[in-house]
């Protein structure tokens, strides 16, 4: 173990096409013995293993790890390809190799299956740091996004973007003017997209309007859900009480107050939990709302339930939503008593409220409302005063 | 105004409410009365003989056991388990209020202006898993929908509705025992019965020309901003599943009682069931 942990700095130095280093080593037993297995796949990238094998004999072992053969592996391949040309005994590794090899063991079908459903002239990613590096080469110009947000450069002409498992695309734009995909040739495929601040009539996107896309509308740019409420009127708002109202007043005023947009959420189907049903998500929230989302939400995580079937149809057909908040108030200050999303179609699905149990979901959501009243005792009296 | 409440026990062996139900029965009928009026309980003899033996029979102004006929009327009972609201209902003389069990008002409301108009607690959103499209039902003796029917309109939640027409109770309730005797038998009963209630109230409505309003809206009720509601409604299964929640929920109802009608409190609390929740 000592050995090993103080091998990675020589190994270091032996980057520099120094491949002396390995100059104590006469067998493969040897070098399985002090090696991690980071410390292959450096060598190997090098090729200082190579190198050492053909020194040692070993010519069907360096033939098996010629850069012919893995310069198109990732880290996960290469590492199980060493393993099985060196004939690692896997249950003599330390555990963070153990960890190290189970990791890329796993991940070898989902990548083997990715490779499958993909035609070979693009590039497969599964992550924004991915497509950025993906990017970069400008031989790439089609690319599949597997499940998980992307953020793409407008800038980017003759790219095609697929997506799979519920991979969403993010796109942020203020200006008025028109976005026009089409003429940029920048098109999509199976994906959906999320306009967060843009209606349709500023998007020019014909082109890949008939590619099993989902294009989403936020219109983040509305301040409440009735769009009844002006910028100064939520400025106002949220810097409390005015001298001229009473705590009682102010508090009936936030309570009354149209729910507001704090942020914006999207679904995703690696964040659903079944066996809580529910959707564990993060949220892009508004600057101007942070305090009161803290102090709303503390550390709880955001989750929206909803019931297997119930969550997959809408991760299929409308993953992103706005979030609303509903206010109340704690003296002077306005806080947050409630966050909720809505469907295009009006249903209402409260953030961290209890999952639905009752089969007679028509409406109810498996709650009831006015259930706080009972212990409401001043009612009577108070609306009768008004 | 005239509410009437419907409890259709049949011939069920071992009928029981829980403890958590019988408060909220009686917390309905008696803040009805507190604050708008006559309250009449329509059910069968073995309902009759049920609330007697609860001893709640006296939180009603009225009790009418002639629900039994309903089990002449030919319709599968198990599958429109709330059918025989819509026979209660039909005995009605407008204007009154249908009101479920579970469901209270806590507030004075002024119908002076409800005319005939049909006036519903909230609408709800046309669901297809809930209110799927005319295709889906399947029926029995050459019985079928009409053509004009509007499937475009909201159906009406029916746990508290205001009916003002006459002529719409009839239409109503004729409409729908024969949509009930007809059905063949389906898999999944819950589309046919709120079909029957509640999709089928919105429609005859606007097939009569006549206005729905509503009281609230689920927005309002479920983001707690008005004073006027409750409804348990799928909360019943969070208190059948968690003894501590209905337990809880007992004990705020007979507090409740007992603040507000504090002689029923008294009474009550000496049968068995219900003593245990007074302090």
């Amino acid at each position: 173990m000592n050995d090993k942990k103080n091998k990675p700095e020589m190994l270091m130095m032996s980057k520099s096409q120094d491949t002396s280093e390995l100059d104590e080593f006469y067998s493969v037993e040897e070098l399985r013995d002090k090696l991690s297995l980071d410390d292959f796949i450096s060598l190997t990238k090098s090729g200082d293993l190579q190198n050492w094998l053909c020194e040692n004999f070993f010519d069907t072992e360096a033939e098996e790890l010629s850069e012919g053969k893995i310069s198109k592996l990732d880290d996960n391949a290469l590492l199980i390809l060493i393993c099985k040309v060196l004939e690692m005994d896997v249950t003599h590794l330390n555990a963070e190799d153990a960890q190290r090899l189970e990791s890329a063991v796993n991940n070898r079908p989902l990548i083997d299956k990715r490779r499958l459903e993909c035609d070979d002239d693009g590039v497969i990613v599964s992550n924004q740091r991915e497509l950025t590096t993906a990017l970069k080469d400008t031989n790439n110009n089609k690319f599949y996004l597997y499940s998980n947000r992307y953020n793409i450069p407008l800038r980017r002409e003759s790219t095609t973007y697929i997506g799979r498992e519920n991979a969403v695309i993010d796109i942020r734009q203020k200006s008025n003017d028109i976005m026009d995909f089409d003429s940029h040739e920048i098109y999509f495929q199976d994906i959906t997209v999320v306009f967060h601040y843009l209606q349709p009539e500023q998007v020019k996107i014909e082109s890949s309007a008939n590619n099993g896309n989902n294009f989403i509308y936020l219109n983040r740019n509305k301040i409440s859900l009735n769009d009844t409420v002006t910028l100064k009127e939520m400025a106002d708002f949220l810097s409390g009480r005015t001298p001229f109202e009473t705590p009682e007043e102010f508090k009936t005023r936030s309570e009354n107050f149209d729910p507001a947009v704090v942020g914006t959420v999207v679904l995703n189907a690696n964040n659903y939990d079944i066996t809580k049903k529910a959707f564990f998500v993060d949220a892009n929230w508004e600057v101007e709302f942070s305090s009161l989302i803290r102090d709303y939400l503390g550390d709880n995580p955001l989750c929206i339930y909803a019931e297997g079937a119930e969550a997959k149809a809408l991760l299929d057909n409308e993953p992103a939503f706005l979030v609303y908040a509903e206010f109340s108030a704690v003296g002077d200050k306005p806080c947050i008593c409630k966050l909720f999303v809505r469907t295009s179609s009006g249903k209402r699905y409260n953030i961290n409220e209890d999952l639905p149990k009752t089969s007679f979901s028509s409406g109810s959501n498996g709650a009831g409302y006015g259930l706080e009243l009972i212990n409401d005792y001043e009612i009577y009296t108070r609306e009768l005063m008004r | 105004m005239k509410a009437f409440h419907t409890l259709r026990v049949r011939n069920k062996k071992n009928f029981t409410l829980a403890d958590f139900e019988l408060f909220t029965i009686i917390l309905s009928a008696l803040e009805w009365r507190k604050h708008n009026g006559e309250i009449k309980l329509m059910t069968d003899a073995a309902g009759l003989n049920f609330v007697k033996r609860r001893g709640i029979s006296d939180i009603w102004t009225e009790i009418d056991s002639s629900l039994d006929e309903f089990a002449n009327f030919g319709i599968d009972e198990d599958v429109f388990w709330a059918g025989a609201k819509l026979l209660a209902l039909s005995k009605q003389e407008p204007p009154c209020v249908m009101i479920d069990l579970d469901f209270i008002v806590w507030l004075p409301i002024n119908f002076d202006t409800f005319g005939e108009n049909l006036t519903v607690i909230h609408r709800e959103g046309i669901s297809p898993d809930i209110y799927p499209y005319k295709d889906y039902f399947k029926f029995k003796n050459g019985w079928r929908f009409p053509e004009w029917l509007n499937w475009s309109v909201e159906p009406c939640n029916g746990a508290f509705v205001y009916f003002g027409s006459k002529n719409f109770i009839k239409h109503y309730c004729d409409f729908a025992f024969g949509f009930m005797k007809n059905v063949a038998p389906p898999s999944n009963e819950l589309p046919y019965m709120v079909f029957a209630e509640q999709r089928w109230m919105a429609m005859c409505a606007d097939y009569l020309g006549i206005t729905i309003k509503n009281f609230s809206t689920l927005d309002e009720l479920f983001g707690g901003r008005q004073k006027y509601f409750t409804h348990v409604w799928g909360h019943k299964q969070k208190l059948r599943d968690d003894g501590f929640a209905a337990e809880k929920f007992c004990r705020d109802c007979a507090r409740r009682l007992a603040h507000d009608f504090p002689d029923f409190a008294e009474k009550i609390s000496a049968n068995d069931w219900a003593g245990r929740y007074f302090d």
